[in-house]
């Protein structure tokens, strides 16, 4: 498992793939950060501009995640690659293990250079900590889950492209429930949309509360979309 | 060290493997033959746990390989039709990759890569990035990945396919003297390169197993007539006479004029019999020159196209062979 992550995580510097997505990263990230700062500072209200400043990053971070995802395993079999990873003695539960840490370490990192902007709130105005972990907590876990979709989706293509737009449409369509439960009247709909949506669960983060139902509903979100993929493998053997 | 029972693959309702069975002991350099389409790369992608049979099993030194199957992969080494390169990678890193991913434990990983590199001639583009390497290089590298961890079983799907001539032999050498310590299976629809390397062949055809034998013993039962191209300067009529004439030679045709007043001849004998000095007599007592004779076919030629269900006096047959002859050589 160690080996599939090293050489996945390796491979994301040596294709462009890794640099296409901390580019567009870092790009989003500055401007969101000049505008909940210098804005939030203007408008003399700075340390709201922390929430501000995730709620963007979220966005962008939850929409990128299909560059992660989409070659994770569709380039190995279109290239016959996934003829050495399963003719090899390593089960597939490794293999796909490994390639979602892969993925889940380069969105980590990409978090991790929040800890910056937290570091500029601190020097600069009063930083609410337990607010800034929860935050990237929950941006950890929801990229978990959708990392676990998209591998998902990859597994079902050889094509890069088909994958990235199918994560993509996926990844909108996990908003569709926040949508819907903005129009709906009727309480238990709302609940309900509520309960299965990923996005409801992330807000309860942003202020701060950690609640142990949300963090297994993520972890087993993860792991649901992480088997499905072995399922998807070992079938494709019998088929 | 492989068995193979009863093994079917059905996509959908064709069976790409039709109940095919058989055994490769320790040491056996096992040919595996027939044209393509015939499920020559399924069985062995079976073989190798990358795909799971429709019923029957399989089993490599012992162990089952759906019931243990990292104990029977971490016996084999696989060299897939399309050799199963990252291109991005370079050469060293990749077979590092490929190091860990089998486990190799024991081993001492640089020394270990450098010497399966000298083995296949990669020492050269170690530092080298396999996307830019030529095919007979990628092949190489794919053969490395194969011995890497000096698996007991080697499964070589077409192992020289893409590569020149030069590169055939040595390939060819390499696979005999790596066979001297190893259980190889090999497949191939190029007759003489099974010829030369494997002590028993396996015909497969349209997913059946049609024959399973040591070469020589496939010549001697199923064997074809020994058929000889004859060019001779002389009139036509007479000539063809004459060669029916000598006892043995069960059909006599001509098949062109490579020059004027000379005929080529397609002359087919009897099973075990020798008309090559018959032919020369023949020829001295009409005074008409032999310019060039040879044996059209090998024999085990004959044996593959009986077996796999082609007709070989097909129209336009000698065309075709030689067409076949020179991919042959070329390859």
């Amino acid at each position: 498992m160690l080996t599939i992550f090293k050489r996945e995580f390796k491979t994301y510097f040596t294709s462009v793939i890794g640099y296409v997505f901390f580019t567009l990263f870092m790009i989003f990230y500055g401007v969101f950060f000049y505008v909940s700062i210098i804005g939030g500072e203007k408008s003399g209200i700075v340390s709201s501009g922390m929430s501000n400043f995730f709620g963007m990053i979220y966005f962008v971070l939850v929409l990128l995640v299909p560059v992660l995802t989409m070659r994770l395993l569709s380039e190995e079999r279109k290239q016959k690659t996934d003829q050495l990873l399963l003719t090899s003695p390593v089960g597939l539960g490794q293999i796909v293990t490994g390639k979602f840490l892969s993925a889940f370490a380069i969105y980590s990192i990409a978090v991790g250079t929040t800890a910056f902007f937290a570091i500029v709130i601190a020097a600069h105005g009063k930083l609410n900590f337990v607010e800034y972990i929860g935050m990237v907590v929950g941006i950890l876990l929801i990229g978990a889950a959708l990392i676990a979709v998209g591998e998902f989706i990859s597994a079902l293509t050889e094509s890069q492209v088909v994958a990235a737009f199918a994560t993509f449409g996926a990844i909108v369509l996990t908003f569709v429930p926040v949508l819907l439960s903005s129009i709906v009247s009727s309480s238990l709909l709302k609940t309900l949309l509520g309960l299965i949506s990923l996005h409801t669960r992330y807000t309860d983060f942003t202020s701060g509360i950690f609640d142990i139902s949300n963090i297994l509903f993520y972890i087993s979100f993860t792991a649901v979309f992480l088997f499905l993929t072995v399922r998807v493998m070992e079938r494709r053997r019998w088929s | 060290m492989i068995t193979v029972t009863n093994l079917t693959k059905k996509y959908g309702k064709k069976a790409a493997v039709d109940n095919i069975s058989f055994t490769v002991s320790e040491g056996e350099i096992v040919g595996f033959l027939g044209p393509n389409g015939a499920g020559k790369t399924t069985t062995m992608n079976i073989l190798t746990g990358y795909l799971s049979m429709t019923s029957g099993c399989a089993s490599v030194g012992g162990f089952d390989i759906l019931e243990s199957p990292n104990e029977a992969k971490s016996l084999i080494g696989y060299l897939p039709e399309h050799p199963p390169l990252y291109s991005d990678m370079t050469v060293d890193a990749y077979l590092k990759f490929v190091f860990s991913l089998k486990k190799c434990k024991g081993l001492d990983m640089k020394a270990h890569i450098a010497q399966i590199c000298d083995v296949v001639k990669l020492s050269d583009v170690r530092g080298r990035i396999i996307g830019h390497l030529s095919k007979g290089y990628q092949q190489r590298v794919g053969l490395a990945q194969a011995l890497i961890g000096n698996p007991p079983v080697l499964i070589l799907d077409e192992p020289t396919v893409g590569l020149d001539p030069r590169q055939i032999i040595e390939i060819r050498d390499l696979i005999k003297d790596l066979g001297k310590q190893r259980t190889v299976i090999l497949s191939s629809h190029i007759l003489p390169e099974v010829q030369a390397i494997c002590g028993r062949i396996i015909v497969i055809n349209r997913g059946r197993l049609v024959a399973d034998d040591s070469a020589e013993n496939l010549t001697r039962n199923a064997g074809g007539k020994p058929v000889y191209s004859v060019t001779i300067d002389g009139a036509e009529g007479q000539v063809i006479a004459a060669l029916r004439g000598i006892a043995g030679v069960t059909s006599v045709k001509r098949v062109a004029e490579p020059e004027k007043g000379t005929f080529e001849y397609l002359v087919e004998a009897e099973k075990d019999t020798d008309i090559r000095k018959a032919i020369f007599n023949v020829c001295v007592s009409l005074g008409t020159p032999l310019i060039e004779t040879h044996p059209v076919a090998s024999s085990l030629e004959d044996v593959f196209i009986n077996l796999t269900g082609g007709s070989r006096r097909a129209p336009g047959g000698k065309a075709k062979r030689s067409v076949r002859k020179r991919e042959e050589d070329d390859r």
